[in-house]
């Protein structure tokens, strides 16, 4: 044998050792403590090579009992009943004679201190049986324990693949939308009809100019971030107003109220922008008479967003609730309870949500 | 003196635009603009010192950022245009002096220019007579006709963006002209204040004061906008009855 193969053979047979840890410390403590139980308990100890042979049988045993005959008795449930009881039967037979033979090599062939002549009547069996029974038990509970262990790294696995599966679904489709179109090709594009149009359709330009601001917001991936500044957000509005004012010409009555401090404060994204998108859906924002509002402002350490506007008479409810329900989440998820967030309509058909955060 | 300037953009279109801006304001000059990097780096080495370079990040050949390392000291400030602004981190870490993101309107153009050279400021010239007591606006709902609007008439301005509403007595007009240049015409006259950053009010035309909010004559409700809230409040003291009794 070379010198690599034996330091192969050497490694593999630390690394068994190591694999089996917990069973080695396991047995010796268990045979430890029963050996120095029994033996103050009988006053007499047997000799080194008795508790080696016995051990050994009963190591074995609880082995076999556990990988072998559970498991094979255990397999198919419809064969249970009458496979376990055989098995275990065919089992205990064995031990027996195993006893039986292993007890003659004991009494011959070592340096046995104790009685010399095999009387085999019950009491003889009954010890023997015990034991198995006992190790029988012990293997039981290991096999069990093994399952249990089993399923609930299976489980693990099965969860941790679904939260990937949902990851990874969501990675794609974020890739998805933001590979349809390279950020560079797109407002250079943009750039490119807005130079055009700015001198024969400034209407057009502006339009362009509002709407790659807001594109820009969404490719530049800011709302991926737990937390962005407030002007981030009333810059998308102001240019989301922009731009239905300029396709409903300049008829659109929404009065945005704040003042310019409030940029500076800190919130999760997408709050306001949806809110105000979902104005411009479901809402009715022609009328001079019933202008829209949303009104931002701080008191008390709060920042309070209000937002009320008259409902279309035609109602197009269609995703206001899962938005809303979206926001609601959001906010209960970093805010808990420092975020209030309510809607209704009132009697005079005027849609209004409340959101009040401490800051 | 005017400002010298060089353009370089691989894309034509992007340089005539920039063009069109540059010759909007009066106290900026174009010395040259290049489509082509390399040109653009031959000639502005063996060339005189400029105050302003426009330069495109994304380019064939050389990139942008490569090329402005190597023509930094020709210039006093150096303005990157980009299209997207994933390069303005490294545009500041090449000492640029400012970044205009494509598409860019005038008036952040006109505003970088200001604010890197503040000495010789270029606002875009808004001049009226003073003497008459009426001015015309465009209206934009009805085809950009000229329409007069008299002072006395005005009860407050909506701001839209860069555009305005002007509501009247009578009715209400949408104009393209940003508040800001309204406020310029405004502003020798005592009556109209700014109420909030979107509104400009006329102060006889308040109807009501509610706790924040302003009720005027047609029935428009203002906001008092926190940085405005003092002048007002000034104006309403004065005008109140005071008697000995509260």
């Amino acid at each position: 044998m070379t010198f690599i193969a034996k330091k192969n053979k050497l490694h593999k047979i630390s690394a068994w050792f190591s694999d089996k840890r917990l069973h080695i410390l396991g047995w010796t403590i268990f045979i430890f403590y029963e050996a120095i139980i029994i033996g103050i308990f009988v006053g007499r100890f047997s000799t080194l090579s008795t508790y080696v042979i016995f051990y050994s049988l009963n190591i074995a045993t609880f082995y076999f009992h556990a990988h072998v005959v559970l498991a094979f008795a255990l397999k198919k449930i419809n064969e249970r009943w009458w496979k376990l009881p055989l098995f275990i039967l065919l089992e205990l037979g064995a031990y027996l004679i195993l006893t039986v033979c292993l007890d003659y090599i004991v009494i011959n062939y070592t340096d046995y201190n104790g009685p010399i002549k095999l009387i085999f009547n019950a009491a003889f069996f009954a010890a023997p049986i015990y034991r198995a029974i006992y190790f029988m038990c012990f293997a039981t509970s290991y096999y069990f324990l093994l399952n249990f262990l089993e399923e609930r790294k299976k489980i693990e696995d099965l969860e941790k693949q679904r939260l990937n599966n949902i990851i990874q679904i969501a990675k794609s489709e974020n890739a998805f939308l933001k590979a349809q179109i390279q950020p560079h090709l797109l407002f250079n594009t943009l750039d490119f009809i807005y130079q055009n149009a700015k001198d024969s359709s400034p209407v057009a330009a502006e339009a362009i100019h509002s709407l790659a601001e807001m594109m820009r917001y969404s490719v530049d991936g800011n709302q991926d971030k737990e937390f962005i500044l407030l002007d981030e957000e009333i810059n998308q509005v102001e240019n989301l107003i922009n731009l239905h004012q300029l396709r409903k010409d300049h008829q659109v009555q929404l009065r945005f109220w704040y003042d310019d401090e409030i940029r500076n404060v800190k919130i999760i994204p997408l709050v306001l922008t949806i809110l105000v998108e979902n104005m411009f859906k479901h809402g009715e924002l022609l009328t001079a008479l019933h202008p829209a509002e949303v009104n931002l402002s701080l008191k008390n350490g709060q920042l309070i967003i209000e937002t009320s506007n008259l409902i279309k008479a035609i109602k197009d409810n269609s995703g206001l609730g899962s938005g809303m329900e979206n926001i609601k989440k959001r906010l209960a998820y970093t805010y808990g309870n420092n975020a209030e967030f309510s809607y209704f309509t009132d009697s005079d058909q005027y849609f209004r949500v409340m959101l009040v955060i401490k800051i | 003196m005017k400002l010298t300037c060089i353009v370089i953009d691989d894309d034509i279109h992007a340089v005539n635009g920039i063009k069109s801006y540059i010759n909007h304001l009066a106290n900026i000059h174009l010395i040259n603009s290049y489509t082509d990097p390399l040109q653009a780096l031959n000639e502005i080495t063996a060339g005189d010192q400029v105050d302003i370079v426009f330069i495109d990040v994304d380019m064939p050949m050389i990139s942008g950022l490569e090329l402005s390392k190597a023509i930094r000291h020709k210039t006093e400030k150096l303005i990157f245009t980009t299209s997207h602004s994933k390069y303005a981190y490294e545009a500041f870490e090449m000492n640029a002096s400012a970044y205009l993101l494509k598409p860019y309107t005038f008036a952040r153009f006109a505003e970088t220019i200001n604010r890197l050279f503040p000495i010789s400021p270029s606002l875009p010239n808004v001049s009226i007579k003073r003497e008459d007591d009426y001015f015309f606006v465009r209206n934009k709902n009805e085809k950009n006709s000229l329409i007069k609007v008299r002072y006395t008439d005005i009860v407050a301005i909506e701001s839209l963006q860069n555009y305005v509403r002007i509501f009247t007595l009578n009715e209400t007009i949408v104009s393209y002209i940003a508040l800001s240049e309204i406020k310029i015409i405004l502003k020798d006259y005592q009556n109209f204040a700014q109420a909030h950053r979107s509104f400009i009010i006329a102060k006889n035309y308040i109807e009501k004061v509610e706790g924040n909010t302003l009720k005027m004559v047609n029935d428009l409700t203002i906001n008092i906008g926190n940085s405005y809230r003092e002048s007002i409040q000034d104006y309403i003291k004065e005008k109140t009855i005071k008697t000995n009794r509260s």
